[in-house]
């Protein structure tokens, strides 16, 4: 096994060229080194990412953020534009403990295809983008269309995470995320909900719900999706109690019954969150708030 | 096999590991820095957080050949007997230390924690510890050493 710190992106994309499968990629290392000492993987290259140039910005343009392959979840945090997309600073605020929040980043827990990924699910309420990069090209890929399944991912074993993108949040729009978890700090969710949705004239005109934990992989659901547009808060909260989402597909588990009784009042949650995030936001630019 | 050289405790290191070796173990075995306690060895427990380039990290999830070229301080590099830091010194006056196991974990993150927000709420403090697990004290004087350091730091700096 060898360790391999290069120092450039070409020079990383060269090594996953050569080892493929064989190649672990290393970012903050809080799974994949734990994958190494529980002998769930055996590479013969360790590639170890973090520190390579460029894949460190973290800014937004035309409206549109951007996060570079290893930018931390603590740097994320410490952001100011994202700090106004309040479903995103819950997620971190909310992810792992703040050590490994210095150290955790939001392109290896997509590439790791968790099913619980906090900030997965909510990347993908955000309708976010990946770039993939190998050698001699590059590809982008919608969020959720990466996870094939529980620790699956459609990511070739050639490729890299080298940015995270999606839109800013409108001034309309509001954002949230549920977490349900035994521990407040530093646990794996349960259930998982964020909520991107856009609040006009008292009513919900669209917006993305996903989910977390409750599927093979991290999932949007369409079907809350279409239950609550165009409808008010309380219409809402009626729409997403009458049924659990279609999309929580729930596998035998000791946690089964509690996350079939949860998840409506998870997702709810969520939206009452961006809900009130939008309004809020509305209501500092002087737009008509009402609740 | 990989040589490794970094800066530990402020003294310039190698050592020559497995591309696979842990930073906890190489700390503990080659350089003999038994502060450092491994727990859990998952990343659940902090018992082995270290500061790397001033942020805390968990040493049994970090491999020796990531720190190449860092500085890696461990609870040995804060101070001793006749020279402790503020945040030992509290957490020995408030009574937070049991067992002791978590303490050097503890002790880094509050270091770190400290050196970034120096006038924290107590909520904040409970929060900067909230990945150290602790199985004796039930965290209330951890919290309240974490307070105590940064009272006394703070009118070290007025």
């Amino acid at each position: 096994m060898e360790f391999y710190k290069p120092s450039t992106l070409q020079e990383a994309l060269k090594l996953l060229n050569k080892y493929g499968e064989n190649a672990l990629v290393v970012n903050g290392g809080t799974d994949a080194v734990l994958d190494l000492t529980e002998g769930r993987v055996r590479p013969e290259a360790i590639v170890y990412i973090a520190d390579l140039p460029e894949l460190q910005s973290i800014g937004c343009e035309d409206r549109r953020v951007f996060l570079g392959g290893a930018v931390t979840y603590s740097r994320m945090e410490a952001d100011p534009v994202l700090s106004g997309v309040r479903g995103l600073m819950e997620c971190l605020r909310r992810l792992g403990s703040p050590t490994i929040r210095e150290s955790g980043t939001a392109a290896g827990n997509i590439a790791k295809g968790a099913t619980a990924a906090d900030c997965s699910t909510m990347l993908t309420a955000l309708r976010a983008e990946i770039v993939l990069a190998r050698e001699g090209g590059q590809r982008r890929m919608a969020l959720p269309d990466v996870f094939a399944g529980p620790f699956r991912t459609a990511i070739e074993p050639q490729e890299l995470i080298t940015r995270i993108e999606f839109p800013l949040p409108e001034e309309n729009e509001g954002t949230g995320f549920v977490k349900y978890s035994r521990r407040r700090m530093q646990d794996i969710g349960k259930i998982l909900v964020g909520a991107r949705i856009c609040v006009q004239g008292g009513v919900c005109t669209g917006g993305t719900v996903s989910l977390g934990a409750v599927n093979r992989t991290v999932v949007r659901s369409l079907d809350i999706e279409g239950r609550i547009a165009g409808k008010t808060l309380e219409e809402i909260r009626e729409a997403v109690r009458a049924a659990r989402p279609a999309e929580a597909v729930l596998r035998d588990s000791y946690f089964r019954h509690y996350k079939e009784l949860a998840v409506s009042g998870a997702v709810c949650e969520a939206l009452e969150a961006a809900w009130k995030d939008a309004v809020q936001k509305g209501a500092v630019q002087g737009k008509e708030a009402v609740l | 096999m990989s040589i490794v050289r970094f800066t530990l405790n402020g003294a310039p290191v190698s050592c020559e590991v497995p591309a696979d070796a842990l930073l906890v173990d190489t700390i503990r075995s080659a350089f003999g820095l038994t502060g450092t306690k491994k727990g859990c060895g998952t990343g659940d427990c902090g018992a082995c957080t270290v500061l790397i380039d001033g942020v805390p990290v968990r040493s049994c999830i970090y491999l020796t050949c990531m720190a190449d070229g860092r500085d890696v301080v461990t609870i040995e590099g804060l101070g001793g007997p006749g020279r402790l830091t503020a945040v030992q010194q509290a957490f020995m006056d408030a009574g937070a230390v049991q067992c002791g196991y978590c303490i050097p974990g503890m002790i880094m993150v509050a270091t770190a924690f400290l050196n970034r927000n120096p006038h924290p709420t107590r909520e904040q403090a409970r929060e900067s510890v909230s990945g150290n697990l602790c199985r004796c004290t039930g965290y209330q004087k951890i919290v309240d050493a974490v307070m105590l350091a940064a009272a006394r730091l703070g009118e070290e700096g007025r």
